[in-house]
């Protein structure tokens, strides 16, 4: 029903849907209150949809049903439907889902396969359970490492990569399958700021390229310039869905449920006192120095 | 960070390989696997340190004219710490009817004691070089990609091969959580209690990071196919030979059992 299916989405373009939820709802069999209840959202392919929201609010619970972790995996009472690329998630066979959508989680390291010697390795795994020829596994596994840049680390052992390196890793992992959704669980809460810049430029990367992606993340600082969508999630449900930029005119009606990022604060104290800055919100310092450049030559 | 390879265990001896191009190295893993059982069987043939002694000698020479010394010194490693236990409970603490050759108070020095302790430190060291050989001269991955070729489960191929990863990874995270606690003023240095509270105050983190750590891995391994069915292939190509020879190797063991049983 929702794979395939063309509708706008919240920011008002067209695009293929590959995922969608109707009242959906999961209680993880070891809690007694839902992590995600009654949620309504259909997704988008060819965007980065950025989500978000406070801790509890259902966001990793929500990637893992996209996933298609839950409920195969991790167990739990489900209502509502969910569809992800044309599966019910409840009766989809096994690794329909995984199968074409990759998972970056947030700690770099407990998502490594730790049964491999080298970052070669470790990206060919996925390839040697698929039974691709050997050939087709060293292609695909350095065209992966190249595009995230850590080709010259082939033969490194994973654990001695850095947090940034070890993310990157994980997301060659995923390239490499050739999955067409890729699927990141606020993979730079753990990074220092060298590491969070070099997975924000690789995510970037894959945006320009048209890859599908769904990214949570707490903070926001670092995605709203390469988000095409932002979904806010609260008590297990959507709150807010649209256009970064929209969305983040108001800042302060956000402020209980989003980390609101240092220029976007700055931007909407600007505008407060009176100083015209426009009503989109800027995604970066550079827009908010771009707006501030604008108000002063005209004369504001 | 390499493992530890002072003591033994499963984990430690899937980490004991070496790189080289010996023709140990060249041999297919299997073959070698293969070899360890006759050759350890063959260590309890007769009833004293004289048959095992042989096959040592043999054995380090061997490695050494193959420039394998690493190997030897490897197995001396992992058997050191066993000898010396069993000298100790056989030579000295073991009560003897015969005379005791030295007597030191309390402490006696028994000959049948330390032919006893000897002939097993031999055999047990024949088996130890015999794995020790094999392990250091095949890289886990194509030891494991052997075993899927011959159908063992790549569940089990897996668990070898994280076997081999285990302890250097629990050894980081313990040293992470440590860190983090000195950071904090922690002292984890001075007296005995101090240290035991240090080991008490790691467990618990070090147990809950662990399990955190194991939900995220099998999700991970999941979306990697782990529980795919179907063919599995390896981006490491080992040609599947020598089964008449491993065959040999096994059926051999049977009258070194024999043998061994009625010498």
């Amino acid at each position: 029903m929702v794979s395939g299916a063309r509708g706008p989405d919240s920011t008002g373009s067209r695009t293929a849907v590959f995922a969608g939820f109707q009242e959906f709802g999961v209680t993880y069999d070891t809690a007694s209150t839902p992590s995600l209840t009654g949620l309504t959202l259909e997704l988008h392919s060819d965007k980065l949809t950025l989500i978000t929201g406070p801790s509890g609010s259902g966001k990793s619970t929500l990637v893992r049903v996209l996933a298609g972790f839950i409920p195969r995996l991790l167990h739990g009472k489900i209502e509502g439907s969910a569809e992800v690329l044309g599966n019910d998630v409840e009766s989809a066979p096994p690794n329909s889902i995984t199968d074409s959508i990759g998972m970056v989680f947030d700690n770099p390291f407990d998502q490594l396969t730790a049964a491999t010697k080298t970052a070669f390795d470790e990206t060919a795994y996925a390839l040697e359970n698929e039974g691709l020829h050997p050939a087709e596994i060293v292609d695909r596994v350095m065209g992966a490492l190249e595009s995230v840049g850590l080709a010259d680390l082939a033969g490194h052992h994973p654990r001695r990569l850095s947090g940034g390196q070890s993310q990157r890793l994980a997301i060659a992992c995923a390239l490499a399958q050739q999955k067409p959704i890729l699927v990141l669980d606020d993979p730079t809460s753990q990074l220092d700021p060298t590491g969070t810049a070099e997975v924000v430029s690789m995510v970037g990367k894959l945006r320009r390229e048209h890859t599908t992606v769904v990214l949570v993340a707490q903070d926001l600082t670092h995605w709203l310039a390469i988000a095409d969508r932002l979904v806010i999630l609260d008590g297990g449900r959507v709150t807010a869905d649209g256009s970064p930029a929209s969305l983040l005119a108001e800042p302060g009606l956000l402020a209980d449920q989003v980390m609101i990022p240092r220029y976007v604060a700055i931007w909407a104290e600007l505008r407060s006192r009176g100083i015209e800055l426009g009503d989109r919100a800027p995604l970066g310092t550079d827009q908010l120095l771009a707006s501030l450049q604008a108000s002063d030559g005209a004369g504001g | 960070m390499e493992a530890d390879t002072t003591t033994w265990s499963p984990a430690r001896v899937a980490a004991l390989y070496d790189v080289g191009n010996t023709w140990l190295h060249r041999v297919h893993p299997l073959t070698k696997l293969a070899a360890v059982l006759p050759l350890t069987v063959a260590g309890f043939a007769g009833d004293s340190i004289r048959v095992p002694a042989v096959i040592l000698i043999v054995a380090v020479l061997t490695l050494l004219v193959s420039r394998l010394g690493s190997v030897v010194l490897k197995s001396l490693r992992l058997i050191a710490p066993m000898t010396f236990a069993l000298f100790v409970i056989h030579g000295v603490v073991r009560p003897y009817e015969s005379e005791p050759i030295a007597s030191w108070g309390p402490i006696s020095i028994n000959a049948e004691g330390l032919a006893l302790a000897g002939t097993t430190a031999a055999r047990l060291a024949v088996f130890v070089i015999a794995v020790t050989s094999a392990m250091t001269t095949v890289h886990p991955k194509v030891f494991a990609t052997a075993l899927i070729q011959r159908g063992v489960s790549h569940k089990l191929a897996y668990a070898y091969l994280a076997g081999a990863e285990l302890l250097p990874e629990m050894r980081l995270r313990a040293s992470q959580i440590l860190d983090a606690q000195q950071s904090r003023g922690f002292d984890t240095k001075g007296s005995l209690p101090r240290r035991f509270r240090t080991l008490f105050a790691l467990l618990k983190p070090l147990l809950v990071s662990s399990l955190i750590g194991v939900e995220m891995r099998t999700l991970a391994l999941e979306s990697r196919g782990f529980s795919r069915l179907g063919r599995r292939t390896s981006a490491v190509e080992v040609e599947d030979r020598g089964k008449l020879l491993q065959r040999s190797l096994l059926a051999a063991a049977i009258p070194l059992v024999v043998l061994a049983i009625l010498w």
